[in-house]
């Protein structure tokens, strides 16, 4: 789904006219990247948490050059669903 | 101390950014935390610009597929969050001026860990759910080891023995979470030849400094920076070796828990550090810590105020003879850019 897609569902589900949703999601997101980029933890209960954590550095080694990297420890977004998420995807039909 | 935010506060956040009532805003964040688990159950991906995709896929060989219709046997999904490029960049900040580095043949550096072109994924982050069964486990974290054989690249997750505080951190908060992952922790030793691992580890840094400033240089006003003679002719000649073991440093701290200093006719950074610190080549942290105030290390305005950062955020210990080396290193290859 994609997000127009998305924001027609919500704005259906909130009664609300499409620039409206739009525009409140579009500050939805930018405080949940304001609040993770200054590194807190966003937890939802019922939902899960948005959380930061620091990938350390390796080397990646190239076997056919033979050549080793250093690649540089990064700061990555990580999401955990919590329970009551995860039973609602169990519901999925496959 | 990290902070936590929960939906309340998301929602007063919330309301204010989007000049909304705080009613509104919690009936607006209820119902998009209730939509994306319901979209996922029809759809298998849900994109939201800016912030990132939710997808869902079928883990599954031929014979899971085969075995979940002939056995009534568990089907899993992957559930993956990735973020959007735009949030990826702005979360990594820090290390955004990092690049990757080739290391000479002669380098090796047994404490951190290898990883071949192939093995590098993105899936570690990967949640399994289990579907298809009337009692299915409470927890997803319950036996990973068990369906490794079916499923080992979700599973994977690799760290290396790198052992700053932060990553200790950030790695007993993920044992903690209950959710399946797999870790790989490969351990060596580090043995009678951590003083030269050291020496060598601190020249790494080198590489990552040298390769990742590029900024302008600009001649200021007032008082020049007075680098001692003895700093100037140091030479560098471990240039080509890399590899800190800990010197990659992330500022968590808010600008409010720094001490703050303002620069007094005739003195240095190297005259605070040594204040501080109780050593004068920890100066070139005081110059990163305000680095985007200072554009030349030796030339900084008298009245200026400076960012004293915590001993934490940097390698910073006047007891410790290589964390003095290596910040004598890197203030060499700071002044070196503006010779």
């Amino acid at each position: 789904m994609t997000t127009e897609d998305f924001i027609t569902e919500l704005s259906k589900q909130l009664s609300l006219d499409l620039p409206k949703t739009s525009e409140i999601l579009t500050a939805a997101v930018d405080v949940i990247k304001d609040k993770l980029s200054e590194g807190a933890c966003i937890t939802v209960e019922g939902f899960g948490t948005f959380d930061t954590e620091k990938k350390p550095e390796y080397i990646l080694v190239k076997q056919e050059e033979q050549q080793q990297f250093l690649v540089p420890p990064k700061i990555i977004v990580v999401f955990k669903p919590d329970s009551a998420f995860i039973e609602k995807i169990k519901e999925k039909e496959v | 101390m990290k902070e936590e935010v929960n939906l309340q506060q998301l929602t007063l956040l919330l309301a204010k950014h989007a000049d909304i009532s705080t009613q509104d805003a919690e009936t607006f964040l209820k119902e998009f935390f209730t939509t994306i688990p319901n979209i996922l159950l029809n759809e298998d991906l849900l994109e939201i610009k800016d912030f990132g995709t939710f997808t869902l896929t079928q883990v599954s060989t031929k014979e899971a597929a085969l075995n979940a219709k002939e056995n009534n046997t568990p089907t899993w999904l992957k559930l993956r969050f990735s973020p959007a490029e735009e949030l990826k960049n702005r979360i990594n900040k820090p290390f955004s001026h990092f690049e990757c580095v080739l290391l000479n043949k002669d380098v090796s550096f047994d404490n951190l860990t290898k990883v071949t072109e192939n093995e590098e994924d993105e899936t570690s982050e990967d949640i399994l759910i289990e579907i298809g069964h009337e009692n299915t486990p409470e927890e997803i974290a319950e036996a990973p080891a068990e369906k490794t054989e079916k499923l080992p690249e979700a599973f994977e997750e690799k760290e290396t023995t790198a052992t700053t505080t932060y990553e200790k951190t950030a790695m007993e908060k993920a044992e903690n979470t209950g959710l399946e992952k797999h870790k790989k922790k490969k351990r060596k030793p580090i043995a009678r030849w951590m003083p030269i691992l050291g020496t060598v580890a601190v020249a790494a840094v080198l590489i990552f400094f040298f390769v990742s400033e590029q900024r302008n240089q600009q001649a200021l006003k007032n008082n020049p920076e007075k680098v001692s003679a003895k700093a100037i002719e140091t030479k560098t000649s471990q240039a080509n070796l890399t590899i800190p073991t800990d010197s990659f440093q992330q500022t968590t701290e808010t600008p409010e828990e720094n001490e703050k200093v303002k620069l007094s006719a005739g003195k240095t950074l190297r005259m605070i550090a040594l204040e501080k610190f109780g050593n004068r080549e920890f100066w070139v942290y005081i110059y990163y810590k305000n680095k985007d105030r200072i554009k030349n290390p030796n030339i900084i305005p008298e009245g200026i105020e400076l960012t004293i950062p915590n001993e934490s955020e940097y390698d910073i210990d006047a007891s410790n003879p290589q964390s003095i080396t290596k910040a004598k290193l890197l203030g060499d290859i700071e002044l070196k850019k503006f010779r």
